[in-house]
């Protein structure tokens, strides 16, 4: 963050464009400093020497992004391996001191420039599948992976089949249903 | 029809015989991936004494890789049933003194006696993830040609030493 502060500066005096939140906006001078900024030839050239400046300046810039965005690949690294100690947590979440030793060690490879495969490898050949929130589908973990399904199946099959041989009352024929009819006439009061 | 009464029934008996497998089952006891594999290479100062110890030098003997610290309080559980097999003399016992104070370790293996053949530190806990340690204690046994042949997770007893630990050090050391 500290890293970035300088060239952005830099780049808001350049193209006189004030950063967000800041006091150059507000302030009353600076009000017609858009016709002031295209008048003087020697400031324009001025202008351009502090733009390549900053082109310079912004090499270094691009280096802490790269650590930003390495910390942040690190973090959703972390985010998909299981804590072994504390088991229902990352090792993002964890607070454990294991988890924070495999934090260390997921850092440390993404930034020696090994790719998120090799990590979970790493992980994975010291810990087991079992490091993994998003396990392989492979012969030890089908039935991880197709319990639900085969459960569901199974509870379908059962429905329909108990559907199907759903025992049918004897239907009454239309000698009984008038027999019926007369029995409840008989009970009827009115 | 009568057998189809029965159906819940058995339904049910299934449902409890399979949950009451699951109780006896213990989730936190992760199998290794690393059995049968080849010990994870080290070389790691000694405890006590000056110098490393590296796995090569184990190399030709069947030993136990016994994964303590003065923090850990299975290690103290355990201590006992280390110290008695020690004593039989049948194989080195090598401990890796896992993310500990030196002094602290030193002190306690004066208060509680010390069972290991040679302790080895590993302050960082590198070596520890090298062999997916998660719980300590662990405990190891590594063949003759440095291949990791079994892992026992937490403390040990008479019962988990004499029952497997001891068979499958005796059938590599006869082989």
């Amino acid at each position: 963050m500290m890293r970035n502060a300088s060239p952005r500066i830099l780049f808001s005096v350049v193209t006189g464009a004030a950063p967000v939140g800041s006091a150059a906006r507000t302030h009353p001078a600076n009000a017609s400093g858009a016709s002031v900024r295209m008048a003087h030839p020697t400031l324009h050239f001025l202008r351009g020497c502090l733009l390549a400046l900053c082109c310079l300046l912004a090499v270094p810039t691009s280096w802490a992004n790269a650590d930003a965005s390495l910390d942040a690949r690190a973090q959703r690294l972390a985010e998909q391996l299981r804590c072994v100690v504390c088991q229902n947590q990352s090792i993002a979440e964890s607070d454990a001191d294991l988890a924070r030793d495999l934090r260390r060690q997921v850092s440390e490879m993404l930034a020696a420039g090994q790719d998120e495969a090799a990590v979970r490898a790493f992980m994975v050949e010291r810990y087991g599948d079992f490091v993994l929130y998003d396990p392989p589908l492979k012969a030890g973990t089908l039935l991880l992976w197709l319990g639900p399904l085969l459960l569901f199946a199974s509870a379908v099959g059962a429905f329909a089949w108990r559907l199907r041989h759903l025992p049918r009352g004897p239907q009454a024929d239309a000698a009984a249903r008038a027999r019926a009819r007369a029995l409840l006439k008989e009970d009827d009061p009115a | 029809m009568k057998l189809k009464s029965f159906l819940p029934l058995a339904l049910f008996l299934g449902f409890a015989v399979l949950l009451g497998i699951g109780l006896t089952l213990k989730p936190r006891e992760l199998p290794s991936p690393l059995i049968d594999k080849p010990a994870p290479q080290f070389s790691l100062p000694r405890l006590q004494q000056d110098g490393a110890l590296a796995l090569a030098d184990m190399r030709g003997q069947v030993w136990l890789l016994n994964v303590w610290a003065s923090w850990c309080v299975g290690c103290r559980e355990e201590h006992p049933a280390l110290l008695r097999l020690a004593q039989r003399k049948l194989l080195p016992i090598v401990g890796l003194n896992y993310k500990d104070e030196r002094a602290d370790a030193l002190r306690w293996l004066k208060e509680h006696d010390d069972p290991y053949t040679v302790s080895v530190v590993d302050a960082d806990g590198r070596v520890g993830i090298d062999y997916g340690v998660y719980g300590v204690p662990e405990t190891f046994i590594i063949d003759a040609a440095g291949r990791i042949r079994y892992k026992h997770i937490g403390p040990l007893t008479d019962e988990s030493v004499e029952r497997e630990l001891l068979p499958r050090i005796r059938a590599l050391q006869g082989g």
